[in-house]
Formats: structure tokens, sequence, C-alpha cells
């Protein structure tokens, strides 16, 4: 499903967080959201599953899932997060047993033998590629995991409710190399099946991974344009500036 | 200059330490050397008698924690339902503001004012009889801040990072608050209430008109009927002050009193202390 923003501007506490904000996450594509710190990067994502629902804050313009508006009443908050899971920078693993915790949030959509969950487990796990490093303590407590091990099993819990995009929000800065890897194979993998978007501020990352780029800074989309037009021939001198030294003066 | 300062404040806080410990350990003490001599089988097996000289304190002690066993389970799920409510849907910081200024009036309430209320309301004006569910519905009035606030305390203590998480794959809010914050809640005000429970355990005042009477009063075998308790009774033997026996059963009473008291504590601070290691 691909998720368009029209017009989509953001305001906190009377500041505007996002300014007009114009772009298209199309199925079967990774798109890569990069820029500076506090140019509107999470906020952006956070946007597209309303994950800040419940807080004041002021958005103009639109969101759309498919041909339907996420504001709308087409999807209740909880459809619309089912649909759009969500990876955050830091991992956040429930103080629960492995296999517990990727059934943790599938289960409250929907009722599913008890081997049903086994093989459930299993495949999520196995799609996270940390099913040979916990096979044999599934019941075990998810806080003995590492961190990298943690964030995996916060993948796979995600994708145990199927979800159709993918928001991931720095999801590898913590982790080591392996992980990092892992995870980058994984999303590689789920752009066959679904939309990812993906925060990073690894540039080399998004160089690997991404089909499309969006640079992002102080809240408006400087540019965007698949990932050999942004790293080969950018438009805007902000954007070469930045994707080559990590810096921004704008 | 201020590193003298420093000491002079250090000094002061182990003087303030220090005087509060003596004081405890001094009670303390006290109330074993003289009421350990009071305490043995019969006098925690049998009833008292000839207004508590002779015999022992059972009825006292079975009406003290029917009394307060009834309060836990009367303010138990009013304290989870407010701590629940003031945490996830009270977004107003004014009433968040109102609420903990009610809460803590209501904790600061002097424990007089419950018993006159008590009488007045209930005995008087409503023609309830003297009666210990009377007495628990107050003392589980007194227990609801103390509950409600340790409650409170568990669930914002829980990290925001669990509850996006749990937002994030599509939970309603009653499921999260079913999944997380109704154990969490639970936890808290279990805790909780046996700090609440060593509190009113020892109450006096609010009790002594509505609930207890000062002499006859057994188990209890219908709810319209008082009780004896062991504050109620430790007064009573406190006012024939002239009687040797009394007074010695007035320590052995109080040493049990206290007893229950730093157990119920002690058992309230050591899960406080479980459920902070574990989070």
């Amino acid at each position: 499903m691909n998720i368009n923003t029209q017009q989509l501007s953001l305001e906190i506490a009377n500041q505007t967080i996002l300014k007009n904000i114009n772009l298209s996450f199309k199925q079967g594509e990774i798109t890569c959201i990069v820029g500076p710190s506090g140019g509107g990067k999470s906020s952006l994502l956070r946007s597209l599953n309303r994950i800040d629902s419940d807080k004041n804050y002021s958005y103009s313009g639109d969101i759309t899932l498919g041909t339907s508006s996420i504001f709308s009443k087409e999807y209740s908050l909880e459809q619309l997060r089912k649909h759009i899971g969500m990876v955050f920078q830091k991992p956040c693993v429930f103080p629960f047993s492995i296999s517990k915790n990727i059934l943790f949030g599938v289960k409250h959509h929907q009722r599913m033998t008890a081997t049903q969950a086994e093989q459930l487990v299993v495949a999520k796990l196995k799609q996270v590629a940390l099913y040979d490093e916990v096979s044999d303590r599934l019941d075990q407590s998810a806080l003995e995991l590492s961190i990298g091990q943690q964030q995996r099993l916060c993948l796979a819990r995600t994708l145990a409710v199927d979800p159709q995009v993918l928001l991931l929000d720095e999801p590898t800065s913590a982790l080591d190399p392996y992980s990092t890897s892992a995870l980058e194979n994984f999303v590689l993998d789920f752009k066959k099946q679904g939309t990812v978007v993906f925060v990073t501020h690894n540039i080399a990352q998004a160089k690997r991974i991404a089909d499309h780029v969006v640079f992002l800074c102080n809240g408006e989309v400087i540019e965007s344009g698949s990932t050999q037009h942004m790293f080969g021939c950018s438009a805007t001198a902000q954007t070469q500036q930045y994707l080559n030294t990590e810096t921004c003066d704008c | 200059m201020n590193k003298v300062y420093h000491y002079i404040i250090c000094f002061l806080c182990w003087l303030a330490l220090a005087i509060s410990l003596v004081l405890v350990l001094g009670v303390i003490t006290i109330l074993v050397v003289k009421g350990i001599g009071a305490i043995n089988v019969s006098f925690i097996t049998q009833p008292a008698t000839n207004f508590g000289k002779e015999g022992g304190v059972l009825y006292q002690i079975i009406g003290s924690l029917l009394m307060v066993s009834v309060a836990f389970l009367l303010s138990f799920p009013i304290a989870i339902a407010a701590a629940l409510y003031k945490s996830e849907y009270l977004k107003d910081e004014k009433w968040q503001h109102r609420s903990d200024m009610l809460l803590h009036i209501l904790n600061g309430i002097p424990s007089i004012v419950f018993g006159v209320f008590a009488l007045l309301f209930f005995i008087n004006i409503c023609g309830a009889y003297i009666s210990w569910w009377l007495g628990s519905l107050i003392l589980a009035i007194m227990m609801l801040p103390i509950l409600t606030f340790s409650s409170y305390f568990y669930l914002q203590r829980l990290s925001p990072e669990i509850r996006e998480s749990c937002l994030a794959l599509g939970l309603t809010k009653g499921q999260f608050i079913r999944s997380f914050l109704l154990k969490r809640s639970f936890a808290g005000a279990v805790s909780g209430s046996f700090l609440g429970l060593a509190r009113i355990l020892g109450e006096t005042a609010p009790i002594m008109w509505v609930a207890t009477i000062f002499a006859g009063a057994g188990i209890p075998s219908s709810w319209n009927e008082p009780v004896a308790t062991l504050a109620t009774h430790i007064l009573i033997l406190a006012q024939q002050a002239n009687h040797p026996l009394a007074v010695a059963n007035g320590w052995g009473a109080s040493l049990i009193l206290i007893s229950l008291v730093f157990i119920l504590a002690a058992i309230g601070f050591a899960m406080r202390r479980k459920q902070l290691q574990v989070q």
C-alpha cells in the first residue's frame, strides 16, 4: 500500500515542526529519510501511524494510506497501527518470555490455537534471523537478550501483527554490525511485500538499502528522489553537502 | 567557609536522624521490656475478662484484623480505579493538581474528624448501628489516599517506550490497560496497602464511637455488631492505670499491636523494594 502526504504540516506548542510535506512512500520500495537531528524526520514518521494522537499536536494537510485518509473514520487508530507497524530507535521488549513478546500484539487482534501460535513464533523469529540464536530458550525472559537481539525481537513482534507498511525510526543506531546487517537484509526482503519508511542518520546505510531518499531539514523537504539521483546528481547544494559530509547549513 | 557550612548541615541532618531513631527505638524498647512479661499463649488465645484486667486479647486481635481486612477489600479496587483514571484519562493538568491536592487533604484529615463524621452522619442521621462494617468503611476511606498514591506512583514509573510499543502494535487503550497497567497498579496498591493497613491498625479515634464498644464484644455474628479492637482495648486499660494487672495487660496489648504494625509495614516496604528492583 502506498502512503502519500499532501501539504502535511505539524505544529507542536506553536512551533512548526513540519512544513508542507508532499511525499509518496511507494509499495515495493524502501524510502530512507535522512537529515540533521531535529529536522523533523521522526516527527514525520510518527505522523504516518498517528502514534502521537493523544498529544495536543496540530496537523494540517492530509496523509492517505491507499486511497483513504488516515484521519478519516475508515481507519480506527488500532486498525491504522495494525496496518502500519513501527519499530523504534531503542528496543523495548516487554518483561515476558520471547514467545510471549512475539504473540503479545497479534493475540489482541486474532484468536489462534497453540499450534498456530507456536508456528507463528518460529516463522517470525526466522524472518528476522533470530531463531537460531534463541530456539532453545523461547520461554526465557526477553530481557536477557542482547540489545541487537532485542531489536530483532521487536521487529518480529511487529511483523507478527502482519503490517503492510513498516516504519523504522533509526532502528540500527545502537546495534552491532551483525544485527545491523541482519536487520538490513530483512528490510530488503520485506519490501517485496510491503512499504518501508526508514529514518536513519547513517548515510552509508541509506545508500545501501534505499530505493528512494528524502532529505529533510528544518521540517522541510529539501529534496527527494531515487537513491541514484540523490547520491549521483542531487539538485541542491544543501543535499550534496549533507550527503557528502553529514553537515548542513540549512 | 563552604566546607564548614557543609559539615554543619551534615551534622544537623545526622542529629535529626539520630533523634528520630532514638525516639522510635526508645518506644519499642520500653514496649518490649514492659510488655513481654504479659505475653504468653493464653494472653493471645483467650478473651478478656474483668474489663481487660484478666484474660487475653483474642477478640481484640480478631476484631482489629477483621476491620482492617474489610477496609482493605473496600478501598483496594477504588484505589486502583482512581490511580488508573488519574494516570490514563485525567489529562488536564489543573484537574491532576486538584485531585492530588484533594487526596493529600483526605490523607491529612485528623482521624478524630472521621470519627465525628461517622457518628453524626451514619449513626445520628442515617440511623446505622454501631457496627464493625462502619468502622471498616471509615478506615477504608482513611487508607484510600495512600493506596491511590502508591498505585499511581507505580503507573507513572512505566516507561513511555512500553506504552508506545503497545500502541504501535494496534492495541486499544483498554487492551493496554488490561495487559500492562492493571497488573502494575495492582502491585503498587498491594505494597501500599500494607503501609496503609499499618497506619489504620492503630487508629482509635475514628472507630471508637461507631464500631467498637468498651466491654462485652465478642466475635461478631452479623454485620450490625460492634467488635473489640486492640487500640480501643489499650485505651480502656490505660484508663485503669491505678490497677497493676490492667497496666501489665496494657503493655502486652500495646506490644502485640506494635508488632502487627511492624510486620505489615515491613512486608509493605519489602514488596515496594522488590518491585523497584524488578523495574
